[in-house]
């Protein structure tokens, strides 16, 4: 896109529920042009136009996307202007008025409404266009890995026929991990703890060198990193400190954009009037824009029956987790964070990701 | 309608969709018809291909990367048409893409629409409509078991061995009820977290190979106590499992 017209308008549908993939979709949309074409090129679109139904107000935090939406920067000068529009519900949609009016230089955001809405919005556009309102018209989409985002150009082209350019992005992701976090009830702590780098190298290399007699003196070295002074058994103390320095090990990694730990989800159901509720210990987002689920299992040296089925158990939890979160499934990976010697169990596994603190920087290398 | 019409429809995971759509038009409305297919769905489109058969149209299967290939070599006065609805969104964009490059021109977009009562029903059937022209609209054809499994792939008996797995041809979808075995109250907390996990692998065994919109579940209901089973409740509810508890 190194000619012609340029974007105007974001136009966008929200999915109930899903404030991330609204969010992003418009942030991504700013960023790859702002990142990809010569910013004398160029100017960015400064308006958005969101448009949402009843039934998505009533299950969505619309206050939330529409001010996070004006948030976001055009350049230094200039945030995003936003408008909301009400449209009919999915029910209604073909036989009430479907309100939207485009405008030339209008980009359709592909994400994250569904197909029926994006037909609606492409008629739209074509009967704008047949009536000569519209010169150009852009699409914007995001792949589902999250890894490249596409844009088309749709114009006129020398001999008065419409034709549609396309220009492919390598994608930088724009998500939020707050984003991602506002379509469900949650509660999470942000890793922030900081350990000395090189006492935490020296623990990894004790815990992948240790031998089965070792146990203790590595229990008992991860409870001191750590810095846990809690009463309660060294196991439980030690499963602790193993949750926060692979948090911290995670953060510490060049690929991370954010870590969450001991993140709970509030369910729907009650137990004595106290809801039931879930946790999982480690949840982050790459700089790529892949979401980890990270559990951490301090399993200690020796592999004996219990302990290995406890391990088997929790690796065939993990590779079926699915967690109240509203993201792309491919952009998802399961991980287990474990003491060396059981790493030997999770060998051939291809749906989850098995390691212990020092492969982390290796898996996550490509995620 | 019926002459100098094409149509470009896309054959996603849950192919059986591409065929009722198809399966709703006239005989000979459209004098070409597209399937286009991904590297993942060929073998679907085949299926298609053979239970459309070839009478009356001039049926194409090919990638979707090479459709504007395809109608560029078509006679230029084909209206061209395109459905949105089977399909990745990256596939329809393609396709519209490819479209408008073949000809100067948006294709006509058709979408499949039923208004549903708030338990689900389809109110006033189900249609195939033409957006530029909501008039143009046909009710959505049925499919029967045995066309649904060949185009998924599978064979009836595999239908018919499969517990708890069935067809409904009102909306061209395989219902699945996981039954929720005897005695369950009496199962220990790792026992229902096995229960679970086989459930679950199940689950995912015939969406991919049903395809996530081609396939309901539904369970049983579950115990209310103990705790655990509002724990699995919730995380079947998560995979999108629905079910009571009793």
């Amino acid at each position: 896109m190194t000619r012609k017209s340029y974007p105007i308008r974001l136009v966008t549908v929200i999915a109930p529920n899903n404030p991330a993939v609204t969010l992003s979709s418009m942030r991504n949309a700013i960023s790859s042009l702002q990142s990809n074409v010569k910013s004398s090129d160029v100017h960015l679109p400064e308006r958005a136009l969101i448009l949402c139904d009843a039934e998505t107000m009533k299950k969505t935090n619309i206050d939330f996307i529409v001010e996070e939406a004006k948030g976001i920067r055009i350049n230094e000068q200039t945030n995003l202007s936003v408008e909301l529009l009400e449209m009919p519900v999915i029910n209604s949609l073909l036989q009430d008025d479907f309100p939207y009016l485009p405008e030339d230089g209008d980009a359709i955001l592909t994400l994250p409404g569904a197909q029926i809405h994006f037909a609606l919005l492409l008629d739209r556009l074509h009967r704008g266009s047949n009536d000569g309102q519209i010169q150009s018209a852009f699409i914007f989409h995001t792949e589902p890995d999250g890894q490249s985002v596409q844009w088309k150009r749709l114009e006129y082209d020398s001999e008065m026929r419409f034709a549609v350019d396309s220009m492919d992005f390598e994608h930088i992701s724009y998500d939020s991990i707050e984003w991602i976090m506002a379509s469900c009830d949650v509660e999470y702590t942000i890793q922030s703890q900081r350990f000395p780098n090189s006492k935490v190298d020296d623990f990894i290399k004790m815990e992948e060198e240790a031998r089965v007699a070792d146990g203790n003196e590595v229990t008992d070295a991860i409870i001191e990193l750590a810095g846990i002074d809690e009463k309660s058994s060294k196991r439980t103390l030690a499963g602790k400190a193993l949750e926060r320095v692979a948090a911290y090990c995670i953060n510490r990694n060049e690929a991370i954009g954010s870590v969450l730990l001991n993140v709970e989800f509030a369910g729907e159901s009650k137990m004595m009037n106290i809801d039931v509720k879930r946790e999982e210990d480690i949840i982050a987002l790459t700089k790529r824009g892949s979401l980890i689920y990270a559990s951490c299992k301090f399993m200690g040296r020796r592999t004996n029956r219990g302990r290995r089925s406890i391990f088997k158990r929790d690796v065939g939890r993990m590779k079926t987790l699915v967690l109240p979160l509203n993201f792309p499934k491919e952009r998802i990976h399961r991980m287990i964070i474990t003491t060396t010697p059981f790493l030997r169990l999770a060998e051939g596994e291809s749906d989850i990701i098995v390691t212990n603190l020092k492969g982390l920087d290796e898996a996550l290398k490509n995620l | 309608m019926g002459d100098r019409e094409g149509m470009v429809i896309p054959v996603g995971m849950s192919p059986v969709q591409t065929l009722r759509l198809l399966r709703s038009f006239p005989l000979n409305h459209f004098e070409h018809t597209v399937l286009a297919v991904s590297k993942e769905t060929v073998h679907h489109g085949s299926e298609i291909a053979y239970l459309m058969g070839y009478e009356g149209t001039d049926l194409r299967q090919v990638r979707f990367e090479r459709v504007e290939e395809l109608i560029g070599r078509l006679p230029s006065d084909v209206r061209w048409n395109l459905m949105i609805g089977p399909g990745t969104k990256h596939m329809t964009i393609g396709l519209w893409a490819a479209v408008i490059n073949a000809t100067g021109v948006p294709p006509r977009i058709w979408v499949d629409h039923r208004r549903r009562s708030k338990s689900g029903n389809a109110i006033e059937g189900e249609f195939v409509v033409c957006l530029q022209d909501q008039s143009n609209r046909y009710e959505i054809a049925r499919v029967e078991e045995v066309e649904a499994c060949a185009t998924h792939g599978i064979g009836i008996g595999e239908l018919h061995g499969t517990d708890g797995l069935t067809w409904r041809p009102t909306d061209s979808k395989f219902v699945y009820k996981i039954e929720v075995p005897p005695g369950i109250k009496g199962m220990t907390r790792q026992m229902a977290r096995e229960w679970e996990d086989e459930v679950i692998t199940k689950v995912d065994g015939l969406r991919r190979s049903l395809g996530r919109h081609a396939l309901e579940v539904a369970h049983e209901p579950l115990p209310s106590s103990p705790l655990y089973w509002l724990k699995v409740k919730e995380r079947l509810k998560d995979l999108g499992i629905r079910g009571g508890s009793k």
